[in-house]
């Protein structure tokens, strides 16, 4: 497995070019979230590091509207581009828009948070064909369908080894607003929510936008040999803010050992978490989110009760236009509390209080039945 | 230049049928699976039945969501929908994810529609859709109209907007608080509202602290700037809200409507009603209006810092049921009283206010004041007709 990591400055670059030679992503400042470096220094970097056989990854990872990509197009030359062994992006116009302009441009999908299927991810792979460089994947995706996935893919892919895990991504200036007599633009502030035990959440505001992260940074180092196994090529360490624990990070990729692993997150001073790796359920509370039972899955789905008088009657909005229903006809009824009653239909009313043999649509009102209450749900029974 | 469309919320069978009756030329909604409002009641297959044939009768449009990103095993029980979508005659998909556009133009002839979820922002992003089948794109919230005229004249796609309701404050499928707080996917339909919370911002390096909902968005409100919407050719008008009341889907479709209408007869809102508009969209429940991108770029005003609160919304009694030859049935859903002053909402023109003089029960005895969960009788108003609201005029 190959190690990808970043380079902010000229003393990044000091610290890497000590090691041996890696993937390195260049992030200029107009096209990449925290970058700081403009298009020169990061032709310049590019040129040294491929004279001491770095590869070069320039990041485009900003989303753009139209009027910021108008603004930007005439830097994005084939002179230009042709510096980097391959640009990183996010943005699917970015995407669309090297594929088609640059055929000869290597293009790194970034699908972090958007596709985690292997049919999403293979659609990529054959839209961009030739131009594909490798796929950077979803931290989403469990271990198990992972390695499905690795064992699939035939492209060269990367995942996030070690960093910091981003939660919320606005062009907006959220921050600036709130401390107007200081100017805190590209410093890291932390927020705590009021209304959650959640608290420690870096925040960042720079002219591209603010930026929440998670408390804890995402860490998969201790998978370093099973993520190996199941075929994954490139693992990234983003130590953009941590670069003197870069030497030990790097040099687990020639020597893994646990105790490294352990000695960098602790050093970092972070806390760090697998995110889902080995299991997503980010699904299975949605059926605590809503009442079950006010769900009508049920085809003979008729109607509901929107009123209930004691000793006197319950009444049944129709809502199905399909649907009749007829003295001796047998319902069933379905409580918001979970209970059900079944009963079959001797006598209904229309709100005229005139007495029907039958009804399709409407108000209907049936003599009273204890224990229902209204909301309840009302299906019409199979006859046997 | 014709007038765009007008899209509702559906958020169940009943919101559905007010969107459909007070105007919207189209309305959206979820199954049970695929989209983003967990929460929401959404539709079961039967329901989608009944209320894709209630709405092709009034000839409205219905277009559903399947706008989760999709893992794997999401995707396997997706063909099987679509063949009973597509049997229903839904008129288009609101899909984010590229194997389910891929697997929608392969298999089937539903119309495909880009959520708004894929943050499609540009017209490079847009031409890559169109390429894949898509023949509308949801822009993101972050498009101002200048540069969605720009993206629909670039990529000759449909271009629908949001024109009202509750704003993302990040870029659309691009928040995962709740993933990772809350444990529910944001991007298959468990958003936990974290931006609307309160948080105390600390700056480390000053000590200096602040409390505030500075992620929490201002509602778009784009009533101000519709006769922009039509000469930029936006192609439909969205209305955010699945999970919003009837009262909510009945007015503001009616507002927009009747404005949309307006424009369509004396092409300019020049003698429009705009204030009467204005003082309807502040009837419903809603967090401070602002025209967020839709102008300029979104600035700090746009930011709605104070804890959400209802106190804007006039008070909704009920909704009529039926309309008989000497009363009106109306399920209550707030209490009223005889003296009390209603507003009828008609689905067409201004509300008609009348005082009440009687209820009846529906055994037809004297009620004085009205009870939540019951069905009364009160006097006819001219012009009432089933499923009009009524609300309370304080
Ligand atoms: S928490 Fe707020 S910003 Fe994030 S997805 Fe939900 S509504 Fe959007």
């Amino acid at each position: 497995m190959k190690l990808v990591t970043y380079c902010q400055s000229r003393t990044d670059w000091d610290l890497l070019k000590a090691g041996k030679p890696c993937e390195v992503i260049l992030t200029p400042k107009a096209l990449s979230r925290f970058g700081k470096l403009s298009f020169e220094e990061c032709v310049q970097l590019a040129n040294e590091m491929r004279e001491l056989g770095f590869r070069t990854l320039l990041e485009w990872d900003l989303l753009m509207v139209e009027s910021s990509w108008n603004s930007l197009r005439p830097n994005l030359t084939a002179s230009f581009l042709a510096n980097f062994s391959a640009v990183r992006v996010q943005d699917l116009g970015a995407l669309n828009f090297l594929h088609k302009n640059f055929p000869e441009v290597l293009i790194q999908p970034i699908l972090e948070t958007s596709f985690h299927s292997y049919s999403a991810i293979a659609e990529i792979v054959e839209f961009l064909g030739e131009s594909l460089d490798r796929v950077i994947l979803s931290l989403e995706i469990p271990k198990e369908e992972l390695s499905k996935i690795l064992t699939k893919l035939t492209v060269p892919t990367e995942l996030l080894g070690i960093g910091p895990l981003l939660l919320f991504y606005t062009p907006r200036s959220l921050l600036s607003a709130q401390f107007q007599n200081e100017d805190i633009r590209d410093r890291l502030l932390v927020g705590a929510s009021q209304e959650s035990p959640h608290k420690g959440f870096p925040l960042l505001e720079n002219d591209r936008g603010t930026f929440m992260f998670n408390p804890k940074n995402h860490c998969l180092l201790e998978n370093f040999n099973e993520l190996q196994e199941f075929g994954l090529s490139h693992l990234r360490i983003d130590l953009r803010n941590k670069m003197e624990w870069y030497s030990l990070a790097a040099g687990l990729f020639s020597n893994y050992s646990r105790e490294n692993v352990e000695k960098l997150k602790e050093g970092s001073g972070e806390k760090y978490l697998q995110g889902y790796y080995r299991v997503n359920k980010s699904d299975v509370l949605f059926k605590k989110l809503k009442n079950q039972r006010l769900i009508p899955m049920d085809q003979n789905y008729l109607g509901d009760i929107l009123d209930v008088e004691k000793k006197a009657y319950i009444a049944l909005h129709l809502n199905s236009s399909e649907k009749t229903i007829k003295i001796g006809d047998e319902l069933e009824i379905k409580t918001p509390e979970g209970k059900s009653k079944v009963f079959r239909i001797s006598e209904m009313m229309d709100a005229n209080r005139q007495f029907l043999k039958e009804a399709k649509s409407g108000m209907v009102y049936f003599p009273h039945l204890s224990s229902i209450s209204i909301r309840s749900k009302v299906f019409l029974r199979e006859k046997t | 230049m014709g007038t765009p469309e007008l899209l509702a919320p559906a958020g169940n069978f009943e919101k559905l049928r007010t969107a459909v009756l007070y105007g919207a030329d189209a309305v959206y909604l979820g199954g049970q699976n695929f989209g983003l409002r967990a929460a929401s009641e959404n539709f079961t297959d039967q329901e989608l039945d009944a209320a894709i044939k209630f709405a092709h009768d009034r000839n409205c449009k219905v277009f559903v969501t399947l706008n989760s990103f999709f893992h794997q095993k999401d995707l396997e029980t997706l063909p099987e929908f679509l063949q009973y979508l597509e049997a229903l005659g839904a008129d288009a998909a609101i899909v984010s994810d590229l194997a389910a556009v891929k697997l929608i133009t392969r298999t089937s002839r539903i119309p495909v529609h880009l959520s708004t979820q894929a943050s499609c922002n540009n017209s490079q992003a847009a031409s890559f859709w169109k390429d894949q089948g898509v023949q509308r794109i949801v822009l993101g919230r972050e498009v101002s109209l200048y540069e969605a005229q720009s993206i629909k004249e670039k990529s000759g796609l449909e271009i629908e907007m949001f024109v009202h309701g509750s704003m993302c404050m990040s870029y659309s499928g691009n928040c995962v608080i709740s993933n990772y707080t809350q444990g529910r996917d944001s991007n298959r339909g468990g958003c936990a509202h974290s931006c609307r919370f309160e948080y105390q911002i600390e700056d480390p390096s000053t000590k200096q602290k602040k409390n505030s909902f500075f992620m929490s968005s201002k509602d778009l409100n784009g009533i101000g700037v519709l006769s922009q919407y039509i000469e930029a050719g936006i192609d439909s008008l969205k209305i955010e809200g699945r999970m919003k009341s009837y009262h909510y889907t009945g007015t503001i479709s009616k507002v927009y409507r009747e404005a949309l209408d307006y424009y369509s007869l004396h092409n300019s809102f020049s003698k429009s009603p705009r204030e009467y508009w204005d003082r309807e969209l502040e009837k419903v429940s809603h967090r401070s209006y602002s025209e967020a991108n839709l102008l300029l770029p979104a600035g700090p005003d746009t930011v709605y810092d104070e804890r959400e609160h209802v106190d804007n919304e006039s008070q909704v009694l009920g909704r009529i049921l039926e309309v008989h030859s000497d009363f009106l049935l109306i399920e209550v859903r707030s209490a009223f009283e005889i003296g009390d002053t209603l507003e009828l909402v008609p689905f067409i023109g201004a509300g008609e206010s009348v005082l009440l003089t009687s209820i009846k029960s529906v055994l037809d005895l004297e009620v004085k004041r009205t009870r939540p969960g019951t069905t009364v009788k009160i006097p006819l108003i001219p012009g009432a007709a089933p499923y009009n609201l009524l609300r309370g005029l304080s």
